[in-house]
């Protein structure tokens, strides 16, 4: 979660007091960097008629010019941000604003899109003079921000379906609090008036900002909070005022910015750049500030660095610089890992999409602003590999591929995995676009698998590193991830999950370190192997359940969003705990259900149990529907792929069926993969329906395994979601009930291994 | 059962902020100095019973002025209040400062494990930030403050 400044006046200052103005404003933003803010806008103030002139000139600062006056700011500012509760590797960003002082309607004619002076900014804020100029700006000025000095006698009138308009379109109002701390008199002008806005609004679409022109009127995101509860704002709203509010104030705006007709974003892509998974289509994430040269840089590394080094500091690289370890993985991954090392503490809830703490906290912003953006549709985490060069169980791009799955291989096979985790936060409408992404992304995830097996090979090095580097910070969910992903290879092949890393059994160094790493590698491997699994579900045929099972949580991850991911990864936590108990079976099963578990309570929305988990459980939803499916499917080996899959398929049939807790969260997964688009889980349930009794078999025994084993106290906390998601995914279980006629081709090939490998149970 | 509950805030302060860093300090911090620059605040902006009624538990517990800590105590029910007069206190003395919350909790055993951990890290910069002039003197008074927070009580 980050907290914003969105008004930081900037001065156009004549030539004679440029550095007094300058250094003022370096001494401002250090501050706020120190306070824990992870972003500010500049404010410049124009008025009257707007000209060329006014395009925006406000040059950015640079870290080297901030560290001149401040060598230590570096630990500082980790200090507070670890206490605040904000990831020390999220960037600091700085944006620029403007405020249109209007006064009649004509001025604020000037304000609308086509406005190429605006465009030049990336705020635009009103402050209406007059009633005329509010009223216009309430219902039609397509501006970001309604600004008004609350500090003087209001010389208009606050009306409420005027406020209740603009509110509707997405506009925000802006309170500034250093009329508060300057003087007793602007104090009192500024409480009674602003009260009045702030009982109509209740605090929604409303924003705090300190419009400080000195250092002594900043103060910190929390104590901003408790001075807008003078107001009448209830706590609650008013930290979201300080950060939500802000952030999804900056996406939007951004996402106007940047995308024509703001939908659809054009960018170049190099002709001799490999169609990679790593390759960031986050990377836009528009919360990446690209007029910020070097502000959005890593704090840790960055400021560590150029301390110590004590000389000059170029800071104009906007990528990331990845540790050594991570060198190999892109910049997704490289995140990831910033939060495992750095980050010690970040608990965020789901919802804040900013918890950072995973990629898909950096990605969540960016997911937040991309909305329609088909590039954010996918889900790339980072699944470095896992070493199961075995597996099934191939980290597949998760993005949309789960229709075209292409084989990710024979369990020889390493297709790398790289989930997006940008779209962590579900919203909507990001899940409608997952179904347009998903097959732009279909094609590329074709092209992938090639580039899976030469990467999953040289990737499985960097994830056995990273995994070791995971295994450290076991509170860091990205252990989680890989230790599920881990887990869920190890289930494929039927191996303990103690084992870890195993597909076939046959990973021993593989298990090895997943073993060192106890349980939070399996999880990872489960996490990993299911992955790979579900994005080949359809083209194999053998499959390992992995594959089938990758793809399928794929589908399943793109519409669910990280935010599920996330839970997904926090029950990952859970799963890990209770792995070493269980054998092949109970354990995969078992894995199967925590994940399932775990993404039952994320789909719902709870918050997770774990610390700091927040994005990683979106991650981890990802995971997990893989990691149940492939449980699911795999009951007892690899050969029995096809098994497993009748038994998911079962299981979802048989949704009501199950015992609970894991009966629903079978249902629960079972529905909501079949609620997704996945071809694959239509195939399974086709081949499951033939099996008949024994997959009904093998899913007790599943079921019966997984809910003995299950920890009840990771269940109980789901359990509220657990049944919400089950209500809902047997609704949309009934809406499937001729999936498998819809595959008839794959259907027959499945439903003969599918016999085979029950036969062998 | 005890009815009467308090909350702890600990409280950096920066002395300041507009000098150019490092500097000598312009005023040293002193439980008398903070404790009256907040009650003035308070008085300012919530009135004599306003006042009164947070007096009643308000205390600060414990500065320290090397490392600008401070451990501040008020009653749960004008805890926001004083918390809000804290904010808006612009100076003590002739030194503009600027207070910072960084911990609040119920019990004054959470409040003494946040108060050492932030004072570790704040002596760390202190540190840095002084450099070799760093004197044993320094050294002493910091342990001398670490043990007046172990012993604190309600």
């Amino acid at each position: 979660m980050g907290f914003f400044d969105l008004n930081i006046p900037y001065v156009e200052s004549p030539p004679s007091n440029a550095t007094t103005h300058k250094n003022a404003r370096v001494k401002i933003v250090i501050k706020a960097m120190e306070l824990g803010y992870t972003g500010v806008a500049y404010n410049r103030t124009m008025k009257g008629v707007m000209s060329d002139r006014d395009r925006c000139s406000i040059p950015l600062l640079t870290l080297a010019a901030l560290l001149k006056l401040a060598p230590s700011l570096s630990a500082s500012v980790n200090f507070h941000r670890d206490l605040i509760g904000v990831p020390r590797c999220s960037p600091f960003r700085q944006y620029t604003r403007l405020t249109v002082f209007a006064d009649t309607i004509a001025q604020c004619q000037v304000l609308n899109s086509g406005n190429p002076v605006l465009k030049t900014y990336d705020l635009v804020a009103v402050r209406p003079l007059n009633q005329s100029a509010f009223d216009h700006a309430c219902e039609k000025a397509e501006v970001d921000i309604i600004s008004i000095n609350f500090a003087e006698k209001l010389p208009f009138r606050l009306k409420l379906p005027m406020i209740k308009a603009a509110i509707e379109r997405g506009v925000y109002f802006e309170l500034t609090y250093s009329d508060l701390i300057l003087d007793v008199q602007l104090r009192r002008q500024m409480i009674s008036n602003a009260k009045l806005l702030v009982d109509w609004t209740r605090g929604k679409n409303l924003i705090l900002s300190s419009g400080a022109s000195s250092v002594t009127e900043l103060r910190g995101p929390y104590d901003v909070a408790n001075l807008s509860s003078l107001l009448g704002i209830s706590m609650e709203r008013a930290k979201a005022a300080v950060s939500k509010n802000c952030r999804a104030l900056i996406s939007n705006a951004l996402r106007k910015k940047h995308f024509h007709r703001e939908t659809i974003r054009v960018e170049p892509i190099s002709s001799g750049e490999q169609f990679d998974s790593k390759e960031p289509w986050s990377g836009d994430w528009l919360k990446w500030d690209p007029i910020s040269s070097g502000e959005g840089d890593l704090q840790l590394d960055d400021m560590a660095e150029s301390f110590t080094a004590s000389t000059k500091v170029s800071k104009t690289v906007k990528t990331i610089n990845f540790a050594s370890v991570i060198d190999s993985i892109p910049s997704h991954s490289f995140r990831v890992n910033d939060l495992i090392y750095g980050t010690q503490a970040v608990s965020h809830s789901r919802d804040s999409g900013k918890s950072n703490l995973f990629v898909a906290g950096a990605n969540e912003k960016s997911v937040a602003s991309n909305g329609v953006s088909e590039n954010r549709r996918r889900l790339d985490i980072l699944h470095e590999t896992d070493q199961n060069s075995l597996h099934n169980a191939p980290l597949n791009n998760q993005s949309s591929s789960c229709e075209n799955n292409r084989e990710s291989g024979s369990p020889s096979a390493f297709p790398e995995t790289i989930i997006n985790t940008e779209d962590i936060e579900s919203q909507p409408t990001i899940i409608e676009e997952d179904d347009v992404a998903e097959k732009s992304f279909t094609a590329k995830e074709t092209e992938r698998d090639d580039q899976n097996t030469k990467h999953g090979i040289s990737s499985h090095a960097v994830d056995l590193v990273l995994s070791k580097e995971i295994v450290k910070c076991p509170a860091l969910t990205g252990e989680i991830e890989l230790g599920a992903a881990c887990n869920v290879d190890n289930k494929l092949e039927g191996d303990t999950l103690p084992d870890t890393f195993h597909s076939s059994a046959h990973h021993n160094e593989e298990s090895k370190t997943a073993e060192s790493s106890g349980v939070d590698f399996d999880s990872q491997n489960v996490a990993m192997g299911e992955v790979g699994m579900k994005i080949d579900i359809k083209d194999r045929e053998d499959a390992s359940v992995a594959l089938d099972n990758v793809s399928l949580t794929d589908n399943v991850i793109e519409r669910e969003h990280f935010r599920e991911l996330v839970d997904v990864v926090s029950g990952q936590n859970l799963l890990q705990g209770s792995h070493d108990e269980m054998d092949n079976k109970n354990g995969t099963s078992f894995a199967n259900h925590e994940t399932e578990v775990t993404m039952e309570e994320l789909r719902d929305g709870e918050r997770l149990r774990e610390p700091g988990d927040g994005r990683l459980l979106a991650d981890k939803i990802s995971i997990q529907e893989s990691c149940t499916e492939m449980i699911v499917k795999d009951d007892s080996s690899v050969a029995n792929h096809e098994a497993c899959e009748e038994v998911m398929v079962e299981k979802q049939k048989n949704g009501v069926q199950f015992r609970e807790p894991g009966e629903r969260l079978i249902t629960g997964q079972n529905l909501f993969l079949d609620s997704s688009k996945d071809f694959s889980v239509k195939e399974n349930s086709s081949d499951a329906n033939q099996e008949g009794l024994d997959d009904a078999k093998m899913e007790e025994q599943i079921h019966g395994e997984a809910d003995s084993e299950t920890d009840r106290p990771t269940l109980v906390p789901c359990v509220s979601g657990k049944v919400r998601a089950k209500r809902r995914m047997q609704c949309r279980a009934l809406l499937f009930p001729l999936k498998r006629m819809l595959n008839p081709l794959s259907f027959k090939r499945k439903a003969c291994k599918f016999k085979h490998t029950i036969t062998k149970m | 059962m005890v009815g009467f509950k308090n909350r702890y805030m600990v409280v950096e302060v920066f002395l300041d902020p507009n000098k150019e860093l490092p500097v000598d300090d312009p005023v040293i911090l002193t439980q008398f100095n903070v404790s009256k620059a907040i009650r003035d605040s308070i008085l300012v902006n919530f009135g004599e019973c306003g006042l009164a009624s947070s007096l009643g538990s308000f205390q600060v517990k414990y500065v320290n002025p090397i490392t600008k800590l401070c451990i501040i105590r008020a009653s749960r029910e004008d805890c926001q209040k004083v918390w809000s007069a804290m904010t808006m206190v612009r100076s003590i003395g002739n030194c503009l400062v600027l207070f910072n919350v960084l911990d609040l909790s119920g019990s004054i055993r959470a409040c003494k494990n946040a108060a050492l951990k932030c004072e570790e890290v704040k002596f760390e910069h202190y540190k840095l930030a002084v450099g070799a002039r760093l004197s044993a003197d320094v050294t002493q008074h910091m342990e001398n403050c670490l043990e007046k927070i172990k012993i604190l009580e309600h």
